[in-house]
């Protein structure tokens, strides 16, 4: 026997092994797809979020001409990122 | 032989690519491939999203000098003067862009239905360099699908990398990793940018616009001494190593960037942004002289028009934040200048 094969030969006969098998693997692809689903729609979700308190955001600048109080532009992860260029 | 293994390792990869392939577009779908480990120096992906009532007068696309020397409020306050309106100016910078980067930047921003009326575009000797330090950061960080054949067959021959011109196809996953895991480095103060100041590192024209300019000015005093002792050795071996422009991926985006604007009468302004004399000085003059020589006349000869502003009167070291980008103050002076350039591009 192949040692290849060996994994498959735990579960039984031949013909038994590639049924249980098939089922297995469908199984186990259908739960990766569905993780795999939600964390695109959990992305999607936080995506669209953002992008719809900018929109707001601007929106509302727009309306009144005075933007928000500005964050401090500094911050150690920056200073660092910036010696690249 | 192909046996049931073999079939299942290859249905694990196929999966597996599947996987990338749909999370990329779902990803490019968002708007979120403009997400990188590196946000600075501009939020693209706020400002790519944005929907705004007007279409932009002016965009502005280039490097990190772009981002400190030209600030779209100061465009504006002088623009209104001109055009006798209101104007808004945008400016979508990458960090280390070469024109390989500007090009995409340009193209997915600034072309088609939001085409801007007028196009600034920084260029500068390394910017156009075939051999470009950063190019493989470039192809990362900006390429699409669609300029994956391209990169390749500017592989077989010089830089990027093969393995840098693969990252679009299996770029989603980490661009989604990226955004799942904000805030990034100063995301919120360069949203702010984004939203309220057009993007750049300055703005002005309000108290709180005038007070953040000099407090990061202020913070950043050491970055003058830091950037001549780690970054200015580093010029001439980094930079301008083996330099040629004509045939490489840079060269070959610029005159594409021209060609598209051109078509879609856009007025595009290329601007060679002014360094300090200290970082001038590190610049190959063999290399400049190839720049100077290349840049305006392929300007020309595509309908562009060339403003050359790395002049000594430029070059002083009070307007200078570091050896190649301008502070606070430079950045006021630099947007006047080229405002005024504009001007007859902005009605």
């Amino acid at each position: 026997m192949d040692a290849a094969d060996a994994p498959l030969a735990r579960h039984g006969s031949a013909g038994g092994v590639l049924v249980g098998s098939a089922v297995r693997h469908r199984r186990q692809t259908l739960v990766v797809l569905l993780v795999f689903a939600a964390a695109l729609g959990v992305t999607g979700m936080t995506a669209e979020r953002e992008r719809a308190k900018n929109q707001a955001a601007y929106d509302a600048f727009l309306q009144t001409g005075l933007p928000p109080p500005a964050p401090k532009a500094i911050s150690g992860a920056t200073l660092t990122v910036q010696e690249r260029l | 032989m192909i046996d049931e293994v073999d079939r299942r390792g290859f249905a694990v990869l196929g999966w597996l690519l599947g996987i990338l392939l749909v999370t990329g577009l779902f990803s490019r779908a968002l708007g979120l491939h403009w997400v990188q480990e590196v946000e600075w120096p501009t939020d693209l992906y706020a400002l790519g999203r944005l929907e705004r009532p007007l279409p932009v007068d002016v965009g502005i696309v280039g490097s990190s000098r772009s981002h400190y020397g030209l600030a779209p409020t100061a465009v504006d306050a002088c623009l209104a003067l001109t055009a006798g309106r209101a104007t808004t100016t945008v400016s979508a910078n990458r960090l280390a862009a070469s024109l390989y980067a500007s090009d995409i930047v340009a193209r997915e921003l600034f072309s088609g239905e939001r085409k801007p009326r007028a196009l600034v575009v920084e260029v500068a000797p390394e910017s156009l360099n075939a051999n470009h330090f950063e190019l493989d950061y470039n192809v990362a960080s900006s390429a699409g699908l669609g300029d994956v054949s391209e990169c390749i067959g500017a592989a077989t021959f010089g830089p990027p990398s093969l393995s840098g011109c693969a990252r679009p196809l299996f770029r989603g996953v980490e661009n989604i990793a990226f955004w799942l895991h904000r805030p990034l480095t100063e995301h919120r103060h360069i949203t702010w940018m984004a939203l309220y100041a057009g993007g750049g590192q300055y703005c002005f024209g309000t108290p709180a616009c005038e007070a953040r300019n000099a407090d990061y000015d202020l913070r950043h005093q050491g970055r003058w001494k830091t950037r001549i002792d780690r970054v200015l050795p580093k010029v001439r071996t980094e930079r301008f190593i083996d330099y040629t422009i004509e045939g490489g991926l840079p060269a070959r985006h610029f005159v594409a960037l021209l060609d598209r604007a051109k078509a879609e009468g856009v007025a595009v302004h290329v601007v060679n942004l002014p360094v300090s004399e200290v970082y001038q000085a590190e610049v190959p003059e063999a290399a400049y002289a190839e720049f100077l020589r290349w840049v305006p006349e392929t300007t020309a000869s595509h309908g562009g028009a060339f403003l050359d502003l790395n002049l000594p009167e430029w070059r002083v070291r009070e307007q200078y934040i570091d050896p190649d980008h301008l502070n606070a103050s430079g950045a006021g002076k630099l947007s006047a200048r080229v405002c005024a350039e504009l001007a007859g591009s902005v009605r």
